[in-house]
């Protein structure tokens, strides 16, 4: 069940972050404007506060009390606190600074003029990313989901804090480890260490692969 | 056709001023490395924009500091050819030349008569399905030209369009443009380069950008 969850709660963090990332890198990228240094300094705060710091301010947000919390108890009092659903609210904050800095990697990657040429042609911003900087930066992009997921899969401190450790429930490859240790089950935390470790030497060698095509698409024209 | 520049820009440690109304076919662009060459144009494309001054062409205004006019580049039918050409490396000589065609502004998608004759003119047609990547420093600068041109837009700019090129394809280069160029006698042109004898080839209208 952890393997499950952490790869569930990892899998919709990615995607959310990179719904969320992906048009504000563009934009900041395209457009130089007086508040995009606040817009990117909200997106990477995460990054330098210890996840439990993040947990905590979750666990203020939606906790019975919180302003998040006494809205969403509007809704057949429903609760984000102690659900898989809270976990992953927990890593989409946390693992967002990682995705957003891996984008604007991706698509600074790409020469201006390309875009620019677009532009001279009619493309519209929508185009320009769909037919110019996509194409030219896939490789990218697919390193940073890769590196938002491995990272999601092992959060551990601010999802432990909004949604606890529940068997069955709440339980994840990370928090797993950690309670089974802590529980004298040296077994089931090296099985799961061994999954984690597993998937994250696959993707660093997806990682290695892609980083290889992109020093070649470098190689001048 | 008609193009007024008056531009004033601050660039790094100095100011570029230029001045003045564009009357013929072809012009040149000179001056050293660094004066602004890139930028006019540039700034005549609508892809950096000036701090005062107004760019018309015919009526049209393209852009006035004062009156807070700007056309976007699209609206000002223009060709630009990046001195690093700026092709599309994912795709091949055709598909970069028919972009337009995957574009909303331009719905047509239909291989048109001029286009065939500027692919005829360029001696395009034995590379068309090669991936640009895969041809060679002539045959990319004429995709280039090819795609720059295949809009017929009423202004063509060409910055440092045969840097790169030996001396023998720099020449070769050089006649296939101006033959072109004299088959769309619509369309003016500004060529940028830092070499006279590439301007005058073309043109005695020669602008020089001084510091």
């Amino acid at each position: 069940m952890p393997i499950i969850h952490s790869l569930l709660i990892a899998f919709s963090a990615t995607l959310t972050t990179f719904l969320i990332a992906l048009p504000v890198a563009y934009y900041l990228l395209r457009r130089r404007t007086h508040f995009g240094w606040l817009l990117e300094s909200l997106l990477l705060l995460p990054l330098v506060l210890p996840p439990t710091v993040v947990g905590l301010f979750l666990l203020q947000l939606f906790g019975k009390f919180g302003l998040g919390g006494r809205f969403l108890a509007l809704f057949h009092n429903y609760s984000l606190i102690f659900t898989l659903s809270g976990a992953t609210l927990a890593t989409i904050i946390v693992v967002l600074p990682i995705m957003y800095q891996a984008l604007k990697a991706a698509l600074q990657s790409v020469d201006p003029n390309l875009i620019e040429a677009a532009t001279v042609m009619g493309a519209t911003p929508l185009e320009t990313l769909r037919l110019v900087v996509v194409p030219n930066a896939y490789q990218g992009l697919i390193i940073s989901l890769l590196l938002t997921f491995c990272r999601g899969l092992g959060e551990f401190g601010a999802s432990l804090m909004v949604a606890g450790y529940i068997e069955g429930k709440t339980d994840t490859i990370a928090t797993s480890i950690y309670f089974s240790i802590q529980g004298g089950d040296t077994q089931t935390a090296l099985f799961l260490s061994g999954v984690n470790i597993l998937i994250g030497v696959l993707a660093l060698l997806l990682i290695h692969l892609l980083n290889q095509q992109i020093e070649r698409r470098k190689q001048p024209l | 056709m008609t193009l007024n520049i008056d531009i004033h820009k601050q660039m790094n440690e100095r100011q570029l001023n230029f001045q003045a109304t564009l009357t013929n076919q072809i012009y040149g662009l000179m001056g050293p490395s660094g004066v602004g060459k890139t930028t006019l144009l540039r700034i005549i494309a609508g892809l950096t924009t000036a701090e005062a001054g107004r760019i018309s062409c015919n009526q049209q205004v393209w852009f006035d500091a004062q009156q807070q006019i700007n056309l976007p580049p699209a609206a000002r039918q223009l060709g630009f050819m990046f001195q690093n050409l700026a092709l599309f490396p994912h795709l091949s000589a055709q598909a970069n030349i028919e972009f337009y065609q995957r574009l909303k502004a331009h719905p047509q998608k239909v291989t048109t008569n001029f286009e065939q004759q500027l692919i005829t003119e360029l001696e395009l047609q034995p590379y068309l399905t090669r991936p640009v990547t895969q041809l060679s420093g002539g045959q990319r600068q004429r995709v280039a030209l090819c795609r720059a041109l295949i809009l017929q837009p009423q202004l063509l700019l060409l910055d440092e369009p045969f840097t790169g090129l030996d001396d023998q394809l720099r020449w070769r280069a050089i006649e296939l443009t101006k033959k072109v160029l004299t088959k769309t006698p619509s369309t003016q042109v500004i060529v940028v380069s830092h070499r006279r004898d590439e301007i005058t080839a073309f043109t005695q209208n020669i602008l020089q950008l001084s510091i």
